[in-house]
């Protein structure tokens, strides 16, 4: 199993003893299901089953590895979903373009369909769209991993590569200033000056 | 722990999944494994954390390579039982792959109807000599093209594309392949790079096209990742043929597969696949 290069090949049996749990506990920390997770697992091994070549190292192969995981769930989260383009190499400074241009046109948007019956959480979108652009990258980063994908601050430090403290901080400072931009607005919105955050744990 | 379910909080949960809805480029797992390990420049890394505040998948990627990457103190124990259960049905449905007779290595209709020991027989008849003709010229002109070009900007020109109209190749440092690597068994790539070679264009020609379908093409590296896609292609005739160019430069050493999909009304199906096996340098 050690000898080198690797030829996934050949060595299936032992590579997939040796990484099978990696690979569903990978693939399951991206939320699939046990079952679904057991699948993509079986689909992951019959690629590294048909993969015709060697690595020159463990490292590079875990890596080819983790790629070839993340590439399944993806293609498994695309057929459930519309297609869209993923996984592909992207330049990476056209990524916050992307975000700061989708923030702006929900504000765009959320005033123009504004129907009668929306009205307040068109509005309150609208205005927090804008006030998410006023705050820093870090302070806007912390606030949409708490309260829009709901991670933990310890998940959201090791994603950002912060410290819990700094997460914390950065989420207390974001609260407060986007109340503060939204101003007068704020309560008449409903929304509220407390801290709601340091609730969690 | 809880999160907040005040109004402010309930605003930005529903603004968040609205933006996520309109993302579109979601970067490679080898970029999120380069942020993980932090071997991005500071600019690129604070680039992907903009996206990963409002892209749960590629957040969960990377909340998920440490424990992938951090190896088990000691012998990992037995498969738990629904494991070792994967493994005995993929197991089975390997073998059962191995033990088929190979598939024919054949792709071309061409190659097909070669006989062992029979010199293969010109593919172009006398009556489209001129088009022959033409066709040379117009690939010596784009191979040209394509090393003037290939000076300004490496990254686009690594870039296969389709449809060109070139149903043969004559000179100009490209040549038609389509040989199974030496010593390779029957059926372990349908096309293989030879030695220096920089372009090599393939006449694809499936057994069976459908009349009156879409086409499209895709070509997966070699560990499955879709990295081109070419759709409303047309075959070209007089054999149904899709021309593909596909060069050196961009192809890193494995065994490469190009699927063609044909599409009838709403349902698509893979109509042929080749593999394109690449040498180390």
């Amino acid at each position: 199993m050690t000898a080198l290069p690797f030829n996934p090949k050949a060595q299936r049996a032992d590579l997939f003893r040796l990484y099978a749990e990696r690979v569903r506990g990978a693939i399951r920390k991206q939320r699939i299901s046990e079952e679904d997770a057991l699948d993509l697992t079986q689909e992951v091994f019959r690629r590294v089953s048909r993969f015709e070549g060697t690595f020159p190292s463990r490292k590079d192969f875990e890596n080819w590895l983790f790629g070839v995981s993340t590439n399944v769930v993806r293609n498994f989260r695309r057929d459930q979903k519309a297609a869209r383009r993923q996984g592909e190499e992207v330049p990476l400074d056209t990524l916050p373009e992307e975000v700061l241009g989708a923030f702006a046109r929900q504000a765009g948007q959320a005033r123009a369909a504004n129907p009668e019956e929306q009205a307040i959480s068109g509005e309150r979108r609208r205005l927090v769209a804008g006030a998410l652009r006023e705050l820093s990258p870090q302070q806007r980063q912390c606030t949409l991993m708490f309260y829009f994908q709901q991670l933990r601050y310890q998940e959201i430090a090791q994603v950002l590569q912060l410290s819990v403290e700094t997460v914390k901080g950065h989420l207390k400072l974001a609260r407060k200033r986007l109340l503060e931009i939204l101003g007068p607005r704020a309560a008449d919105l409903g929304f509220q000056a407390s801290g709601a955050e340091e609730s969690s744990s | 722990m809880s999160h907040p379910q005040d109004p402010l909080s309930e605003t930005l949960r529903s603004l968040g999944e609205a933006v996520e809805a309109e993302l579109v480029d979601h970067p490679s797992p080898e970029q999120l494994l380069a942020y993980h390990r932090r071997e991005l420049s500071e600019t690129d890394a604070e680039a992907l954390r903009e996206h990963l505040a409002c892209c749960r998948e590629c957040a969960r990627v990377v909340l998920a390579a440490p424990e992938f990457f951090t190896p088990p103190d000691e012998e990992p124990p037995a498969l738990a039982p629904e494991l070792a259960a994967v493994w005995e049905k993929l197991a089975a449905e390997i073998a059962a792959e191995e033990s088929a007779p190979p598939p024919d290595p054949l792709p071309f209709k061409a190659r097909r109807e070669a006989r062992p020991g029979r010199a293969r027989a010109p593919r172009f008849s006398a009556r489209n000599t001129l088009a022959v003709a033409a066709s040379a010229l117009l690939a010596a002109g784009l191979a040209f093209a394509w090393g003037l070009a290939r000076d300004r900007d490496a990254r686009e020109l690594a870039r296969p594309r389709f449809g060109v109209p070139v149903a043969s190749v004559q000179g100009a440092g490209a040549s038609r392949s389509g040989e199974s690597p030496a010593g390779a068994p029957p059926g372990a790539a349908d096309f293989t790079f030879a030695p220096g070679q920089d372009v090599v264009l393939l006449a694809l020609t499936p057994e069976e096209v459908p009349e009156q379908a879409a086409f499209r093409a895709r070509i997966l590296d070699p560990r499955g990742k879709v990295v081109f896609e070419a759709a409303d292609l047309h075959p070209q005739p007089p054999a149904s043929t899709f021309n593909v160019e596909l060069r050196r430069a961009f192809f890193s050493p494995g065994a490469w597969c190009i699927e063609l999909f044909a599409r009838v009304g709403s349902e698509e199906s893979v109509i042929d696949s080749y593999t394109v096996l690449v040498p180390e340098p």
